[in-house]
Parts: C-alpha cells; structure tokens; sequence
C-alpha cells in the first residue's frame, strides 16, 4: 500500500480523507511544521499537500502571504529534501501567479478544491 | 591682455551634471551630500557654494569662473598641493599660474569658445575635494575648488565673491585653515595701491569667531575711504596692468588682476545684494522640489528622499533641526497643510502640555548636528493630543516652530514638523512662560530664527511635501487595494469551497459506507456543522451587502433570550473549538436576563461570530468566556467575550471593524476570512446606539487575554 503524507489543517478534512483514500496508507499532519517533521523522519511515496495554512516560524509570513502560499513554500522545503518525492499541490485559487509559484515550487500536480476521492485518486495514481 | 578665463553659465544641476559626465565619462556624485567621501563639493561649501555650483547661474545671472592652470606650473604646483587641503599659498600659486594671465597668444579665442576650450582640455574630472574660502579685501567671500585631472590639479573652479549671510556659522576648517585674506591699502593722495600678499591667519580662532564682523568691518572701510571709487580703483589696476609687458607680470600684478575680477564681482553682486539671496533661495527650492516630485517615480527609497530634501531645506533656512513626527506612515494623509500661530494655552490640559514639551526638550537635547533631522514615532502618545500641544507651542517663543502636514481627522495627524534651533536658555523660558509681555519677547527671537519670508517657503514646501506624500500613499494605497482585493477573492473562495469540499467528500464517504455507523454519525455531525459554516457565511454575506445597500432592517420588537441564543451558537461553535481543545463558557448569570429588546436572528449571527473569531485567534486549550451584566437601572446589557490569543494592537483596534481589513497577526495565525464578521458586530451596536471596546493585555508571555465588550442600551 502506497504510504501518502497528507498536510492539511483543517481537521474534518482529514479524517474524511483517510475515509476515502483507503486504498493508500494516509498519513494526516495538521500542520506544516508536522508535516516538514515526518518528511524528515519517514519516507513517502507522495505528498498531498494544502496550500493555504499557517506558517510555522522560520518562515517570513510576508512571504508566503500570510498563509496564503504557506503550501508553495512547504513544497520547495520537500522538493529541495526529497527532489524525486511527488507532490500533489491542493488549491482553492486558480490564480495564475499562484499557480506559476506553484510549478516553480516543483509541484508535479495541482488539484482544485472542491475535489471528489475519485479524482484525488487519479491524480496520485498519476504522479506514483 | 586677454583673459583667458571662461565663464560658465549651466542652466540646472542636471545640464551641469551632463556636461562634467560628458568630458568625465564618470559618474558625477551628487552635490549635496553629508557623507565625508560623497558629494561633489564635499560637506564643507555650505549654501553659497551649493548655490552657484548647483548651476542656477544661467537663470540668475550669477557666473561661475574657471581658471585653467598653466601647464607651465603644473608640476611644480602640483607639487606643493597636499593630497587633501589647498592651503592659502596653493590656491596664491594656483591663481598665479592661471593660464589668461599668461597667454601671450594674440587670436585668443572667445569667450564662449575659450569656455569649451578649457571644459575640454581640462574638465575632465572634477573631485571632491574641500572648497576654498577665502575673504577679498572688500569683505566678500568667495569660493573656489580645484579641478583635477590624473590627480593633478589644472583649474580651479570659483565662484564670484558676495557679502557673507548675517550670523552664517562657518565650518570648522573652512575660513580656519583655508582662509586667504587679501589685504589694500588705499593711498588718498595719489590713489596708489598696493597689495599686501596673501597672508595666513596668525590667529585663525579670532578669524573664524568673527567673520561676520570683519567682513563688514572691510566693507565699510572700502565705503568709507575717502577717495575710494570702484570705478577708479578697477582702471587703475587695468592701467597697471596693461602697462606692464606680460613678462613682467608679477605677483602683485597677478594680485592686482584677481582684485579687478573681485571688484567686478562685487559691484555685479551688491546690485544682487538684497534680491540675490532668496533668488538663489527659491532655486534651490526649485531643486529640491524637482526632487521631491522624482520620489514618486520610486517607492524604494521614498522616505529617504523626503529626508534628503528636509536635509537640504533644513541647511538652506539655517535651520539647526527638523523632527519628522508620525503616528502611522501607513496612514493616509490629506493635502491639508496647517501652520497654527498657537492656540489659547487653556486648550491644552497642563500635565499633557509639560510632559510632551519636556519630550520634546530631551529629543532636541539628544539631536547629534550630523543628524539634523529626526523621526520620531509617537504611537505610544496616541491618546495625547499632541497636535494641539504642537499648534500651542508655534509662535510661543519659539523653540518649536511647528508646521504640519495633517490629515483631514485631527487625531490621525500623519506628519508634522517642528523645526528651529537649539537654544537651550530660551527655550525652557519659551515652555513656561505665558506672560504676554514676556511672550511677546520670545516672539523676537522667532523673528530672528525663522524669517518671515522663510516661514513662506517652508509653507509652500510643506504643503508640496503633503502632496507628494499624499500622491504617494495614494499609489501605494492602490497597489495595496489591488492586493487586498485578490487576498480576500481568495479568503472569500476558501471560506466558500473549504465546507463545500468538506461536505462532498463526507457524503461521498457516506454513500459508498466507508465507515462503521459510529463514524457516520460522527461524520453526519461533522456535515452538519460544515453546513452551519457555510450558512453562517452567506447570512453574513447577505447582511454585509444589505448594510451596503442600505436596506438592512432590524427587527427590534421582539424580546429575546440571549442566554439561549448563545448556547446554540455554542453548540453551532463545539466542532470548531474541540479542534484545539478550546472550552467555550458562558456565565449563567446570563440566562436571568429577561426583557431583552433585541433583533435575534443578527444577534446570533455577531454572537456566532465573535465566538468563531475567538476559536479561530486563541491558542489550543484555551477558553472562550462570555460574560456580562444587566444594567438594571437603563435596561441595557454589557455583553464580553474574551479568548486568550494573539495580540491586538493598539492602532488596529479601530481597524479591525473597517471591511475586509485583517490584521498581519490575524492571517498569519488563520489565513481564511475576510474581514467582515466585525464590520457587522459594529454595524449591531451602531443600530442599538451601544458602544464596542476592545481590550488586549498581555496574561503571559506572548499570550493576550482579548476582550471585546459590547455595551447594549435599554429601549
């Protein structure tokens, strides 16, 4: 079973993922200092990751807008660790400069919020 | 004998800059600088020589002379030059070597043509080094700078000598150590003159104390002298030296030439004499207006260059001191421009007055000469009306002259100067004193530290300086508008999708029966509130756009229960506040309350919003408390909800109720929302005519306790 590293802060959302993405082994971080945690310590074959979040301390809020990009600072970290580790990127925002940070990140894939299990599923059956 | 010096006339800084960049091929450093290695004419010319290098001479007539250095002299006097300082026998060989005065070419070429001549033989590089000053046997004062080419100088740059402003300080090391005094006697009877040579200072301290004085000492002298015409003075001196075969040119003949120049500048500048002064003022205003105006070209920098131009200002005036004082940068000012003449004392509550004037004695006390311009943010005196202790010191005395660029609301006042000079004995008699006799007094020295027409300009700077800064935020606002916009699209798209994203995937789980029953029915309850949040969001949505229409009714007949109000919307909050272990506690004291006029359904909406700001800003494991009390003999209530969470800030407490503003802290903490939950809190207590308080203090470190208390009158 594919181990996937889930972050995402809101809490509902990632209990009903693990439900829903039974096929893979989830692990949820509520945060992203968490998730930089278990990406040090473990090893994942994919990383689901939500771009808007608090920013843990070393990091500038001003740079990742206050959380609004949180995510796409994150990926970099991950990318920079772990430069064959794919990444899928979760968005609410369709923002073309969002999305050009996103890619410049090294995101492999980004998903749009609302999104169904079956299409999650697809996308991470894509980038593994 | 034909002069062979040129007579520059540059139009403006910039042609004069283009000119030496074009036969220097450098860059040109600025003119003005405070830095010791910067500056094209170093810290030391002062005004005069700004003014006349600043290349105004075209538009005021006011010429500039360069004086090509003999080759034949070159080396040797380049010799005798020190690296850094031209003394007074190095500028004597610099003049004599000068190449008119030994040009025996019969074609000279014009004047205009010897002008480009010497620019393009010689200016090749002009350095920075320490400008001349030396005094010419009339009193005046003039100034020079070598010109350098390979380190070696072949030129030297002066200006025309004039009266010496009235109380001009010089600078340590100018007239001191630079200083050549040029001393004539004048024979009466037979109208002979002879020139001493150029003689250092024995005592230069005595020079320096009292330049003033010597120069006119000098001038009325040469005024007095019986006999004494210029006319006559500057034939004689041509006659001399027109007699004289070039061969036989001699030092004192050398001398003689230079006086004629000096007489000519001097009879050319005492026409000036009274007008030339705020010519050459209001051009250098022109400058630094052109250069307030090129600040809005780049937002980096900006308030660098406001300083540089107040720096400059500030040097111009004679003025010993700015203070740049601010409550909010950010805030955006007006173009209003208030120069107050002093307000009745009894305006100002005694105790604010002293302790802000006694501020303003220490700041003035700590002001260092090589920072003459300070900023100083009075955020913390917020509640001091400062403005107005400001407005009561102008013309008071004045140690505090004060000019400001405000905005529109008298307590949000963005900028404002005070400006003057030190002078520590009149100024705690300026603080106390309010005996009008003794005011009147203190308005002298007003008189004699900031001239009236001074008073003019600066007005007329300020008020371009409030629209350059108003111009400024005006952009900047714009840009952040623009930011602010796409920020809350995007707070306003994942408050939207986050529950609809929740919700799909929870009866996606739900139908396919992912889960045992116990999950669903926690599942069913986690739609549920997601379902609240999302109808929690369009109700203030709705509510937020019918306050902008206007239309927003409230119902205010019915009596409500608001202890039971607030329990739902508890029970609507629990999901949220279990995420971080937060409590949320309402005193049952509430729940006696009776005969509450109150439009429920809103009151729910702000109640369930300040709960979820509570949750949303506190820190885990924390309580959200709500409390209050009857106001029995008004019917009203005071209702408080409190959080242990991030700070407040002082100056966002009123912020925070404008739309769609969130505080840095805010975001960083939760980056969703969009700022319009308090706007409607206001908008409630607004209705009701109640009042809203916000209070932040610190219970640990870094932790705030967060009260907004909500007062609701009575019917």
């Amino acid at each position: 079973m594919k181990k996937i590293l889930y972050i995402e802060d809101e809490k509902f959302l990632l209990e009903q993922m693990q439900i829903a993405l039974e096929d893979f082994d989830i692990v949820p971080a509520s945060s992203a200092v968490e998730g930089m945690e278990f990406v040090n310590k473990m090893d994942f074959d994919a990383v689901l990751l939500d771009i808007m979040m608090p920013p843990p301390d070393d990091i500038d809020p001003e740079i990742v807008g206050y959380g609004r990009t949180t995510g796409v600072e994150i990926c970099r970290r991950i990318r920079n660790l772990k430069p064959h580790l794919p990444i899928v990127i979760l968005s609410v925002v369709r923002d073309p400069g969002i999305l050009g940070k996103i890619k410049d990140a090294g995101a492999n894939e980004i998903l749009y919020k609302p999104a169904l299990p079956s299409k999650i599923i697809e996308t991470l059956n894509k980038v593994l | 004998m034909k002069l062979m010096s040129a007579t520059l006339y540059l139009a403006t800084p910039p042609e004069m800059e283009r000119i030496l960049r074009k036969y220097s091929g450098g860059n040109i450093p600025p003119l003005f600088s405070n830095r010791k290695d910067e500056g094209l004419l170093g810290n030391k010319g002062e005004d005069l020589l700004n003014i006349y290098l600043a290349g105004f001479s075209k538009t005021y007539n006011i010429p500039l002379h360069l004086f090509p250095v003999s080759s034949n002299h070159f080396d040797t006097i380049h010799d005798s030059i020190e690296d850094e300082v031209l003394n007074h026998e190095n500028v004597r060989n610099l003049i004599l070597s000068c190449e008119h005065i030994s040009s025996t070419e019969k074609n000279s070429p014009s004047l205009e043509e010897g002008c480009k001549h010497c620019l393009e033989k010689y200016v090749s590089t002009l350095k920075n080094r320490k400008p001349i000053a030396y005094m010419c046997y009339t009193g005046m004062i003039g100034f020079a700078v070598p010109v350098y080419v390979s380190g070696k100088v072949v030129a030297i740059l002066s200006t025309e000598c004039r009266k010496p402003k009235e109380g001009a300080i010089w600078p340590t090391g100018l007239i001191k150590q630079d200083c050549c005094q040029l001393h004539i006697a004048i024979n009466d009877s037979e109208s002979e003159i002879r020139l001493d040579d150029w003689q250092d200072n024995s005592d230069p301290s005595e020079e320096r104390i009292d330049i003033w004085n010597e120069s006119k000492r000098r001038i009325r002298e040469c005024e007095e002298t019986p006999g004494f015409k210029s006319n006559e003075l500057l034939n004689s001196i041509n006659e001399r030296v027109r007699n004289n075969a070039l061969d036989e040119v001699t030092p004192d003949g050398v001398e003689k030439l230079i006086v004629d120049r000096l007489e000519q500048a001097s009879a050319y500048l005492s026409d000036l004499l009274n007008q030339s002064y705020r010519l050459e003022k209001e051009s250098i205003i022109g400058w630094i207006r052109a250069e307030m105006a090129s600040t809005l070209s780049t937002v980096d920098g900006f308030w660098e260059k406001i300083r540089w131009c107040l720096e400059n200002l500030a040097r111009l005036l004679g003025i010993d001191y700015i203070l740049l004082i601010s409550y909010d940068k950010t805030a955006l000012p007006s173009i209003q421009l208030q120069c107050y003449c002093g307000l009745p004392e009894e305006s100002v509550p005694t105790m604010q007055y002293d302790y802000i004037t006694n501020q303003l004695d220490d700041l003035i006390d700590k002001i260092k000469t090589s920072e003459r311009i300070q900023e100083i943010d009075l955020v913390k005196y917020r509640e001091v009306p400062i403005l107005s202790i400001l407005y009561s010191l102008y013309g008071k005395g004045i140690n505090y002259p004060v000019l400001t660029v405000s905005s529109n609301k008298f307590d949000d006042g963005l900028i404002f100067m005070t400006l003057g000079k030190r002078n520590p004995t009149s100024r705690r008699r300026a603080i106390v004193e309010t005996d009008p006799k003794k005011n009147a007094v203190s308005n002298k020295y007003l008189e004699n530290w900031l001239r009236d027409d001074d008073q003019k300009h600066l007005v007329t700077i300020a008020r371009e300086l409030a629209i350059i800064v108003h111009v400024f935020f005006s952009i900047k606002k714009m840009q952040d508008t623009k930011e602010e916009q796409t920020n809350l699209i995007e707070s306003v798209a994942h408050d939207l999708k986050t529950p609809i994203n929740n919700i799909m995937l929870a009866v996606d789980n739900l139908r396919n029966a992912r889960m045992s029953p116990e999950r669903a029915s926690r599942t069913i309850s986690g739609v549920v509130t997601q379902l609240e949040r999302l109808n929690l969001f369009a109700q203030k949505a709705w509510m937020l756009e019918q306050i902008r229409q206007n239309v927003l009714i409230y119902n205010d007949e019915e009596s409500i229960d608001i202890y039971k109000i607030l329990s739902e919307c508890r029970d609507m909050m629990s999901d949220l506040a279990a995420d971080k272990s937060i409590e949320i506690r309402i005193d049952p004291n509430i729940e006696k309350w009776r005969n509450t006029y109150l439009d429920a359904e809103k009151f729910a909406i702000i109640a369930m919003n300040l709960i979820q700001n509570g949750i949303k800003y506190s820190f885990p494991q924390t309580y959200i408390d709500i409390g209050g009390w009857k106001d029995i003999v008004n019917s009203g209530v005071v209702l408080t909800f409190a959080n242990e969470g991030i700070q407040i800030n002082d100056t966002e407490k009123d912020r925070i109720f404008e739309r769609h503003y969130r505080s840095k802290e805010a975001i960083k903490t939760d980056p969703t929302g969009s700022g319009v939950g308090l706007v409607l809190v206001k908008d409630f207590v607004d209705h009701y005519k109640g009042q809203i308080e916000v209070r932040s203090t610190e219970i640990k470190f870094g932790k705030y306790l967060n009260v907004f208390s909500l007062y609701l009158p009575g019917r």
